[in-house]
């Protein structure tokens, strides 16, 4: 999951291949990324994992580190390991 | 003629200004002059169209389509579209500038926009009032928020219940609930929000802080080198003449004196 969400990252996020090499909690806003990368950060997010973001995940928390995408996809797409 | 004065015309949205309406806009267009306070802004003018090379820098197409509208020519697509908002005029003319200091700009401007509502004071073709603000980083949030404060005041002493809220642009595709959502959180738009007609309330004006993103994409320098910061307040003229014409009446004559002297006309006619 981790290194799938970084392949989106990688991407779509506008931070390129750094996010390869940062840590799990590196806050990416404060990396750059901008909110219209974002949207195609989380487009690439749902259309990879076949889900839709409900509105209450639409915040900034949400997209704020690799362990906040990770979390999240996998609460919702019921994948988190127990 | 609808109740409020604007005359229709056989375009939806698109309306002529009867006098009184007229009337009213130019007073509100001296009176917001004062608005700026110990402010001295450098005013322009802008036409209604806009080089569409703008537009598409700062991407206006991708996030707005559905209301951008581009002008053909005989020879078909020209370079031009119909401007949507006046503070697009002002950041190239700013291209490339590093800024003493910050500035401060009054542009007013005939603007366009695809509205597919036919709610009162959506209209297509409208004119904007628009401050605009470029500076550094720091204190530009704030003036936002300042200006804000102000025309909250200002349009209170008009005798509008103004609503403040945070609101999301119109973003057209998949994405655009994001991006609403992000600038509700962020606080980026502040809306002053009035009823213009009876149950339909609208901002007749909003206050928006961009960041860095139109410094970034037009290099426009603060003073210290780093992309400027740019923040704007806008208020749409006609939408104000509906929500002062619903509120006092069609007639500005008997408009309660305090109103009247705001917009600098004698207690009574």
């Amino acid at each position: 999951m981790e290194e799938r969400v970084r392949q989106i990252l990688a991407k779509h996020s506008g931070l390129g291949a750094t996010v390869w090499t940062i840590p799990v909690t590196a806050n990416l806003w404060s990396l750059g990324m901008t909110s219209l990368a974002s949207v195609d950060v989380m487009l690439a997010l749902e259309k990879a994992f076949a889900f839709e973001f409900p509105e209450s995940e639409l915040r900034h928390a949400t997209f704020s580190s690799v362990d906040a995408i990770v979390e999240c996809v996998e609460e919702l797409t019921g994948s988190r390991p127990s | 003629m609808t109740p409020d004065g604007l005359v229709p015309t056989a375009a939806p949205g698109v309306f002529l200004g009867s006098a009184a309406v007229e009337s009213v806009i130019g007073a509100l267009r001296s009176a917001l002059a004062g608005l700026a306070g110990t402010h001295t802004p450098r005013s322009l003018y802008a036409p209604p169209v806009i080089a569409g090379s703008v537009m598409a820098k700062v991407e206006y197409r991708r996030y707005f389509p559905h209301l951008l509208a581009t002008v053909f020519t005989a020879d078909g697509e020209s370079d031009l579209v119909l401007l949507p908002a006046g503070c697009y005029c002002v950041y190239p003319a700013y291209e490339g500038v590093q800024l003493d200091s910050a500035i401060e700009l009054d542009v007013e401007a005939t603007c366009f926009r695809e509205e597919r509502s036919a709610e009162p004071g959506r209209l297509r073709s409208f004119r904007m009032r628009e401050f605009v603000h470029i500076g550094p980083e720091d204190g530009c949030r704030a003036w936002r928020d300042e200006r804000v404060a102000a025309a909250r005041t200002w349009l209170a002493g008009l005798g509008l219940k103004i609503d403040v809220v945070a609101a999301g642009d119109a973003f057209f595709g998949a994405g655009s609930r994001l991006l609403q959502r992000l600038q509700i959180e962020e606080e980026l738009k502040l809306e002053l929000v009035a009823e213009v007609a009876g149950g339909v309330t609208q901002a007749v004006a909003s206050g928006n802080y961009h960041k860095d993103r139109f410094g970034g994409l037009f290099a426009i320098a603060g003073p210290g080198g780093s992309p400027a910061h740019s923040a704007c307040i806008a208020f749409g003229y006609e939408r104000l003449a509906l929500a002062l014409t619903h509120r006092h009446g069609r007639d500005p004559g008997g408009w309660p004196p305090g109103v009247r002297a705001q917009l600098g006309w004698p207690a009574r006619p």
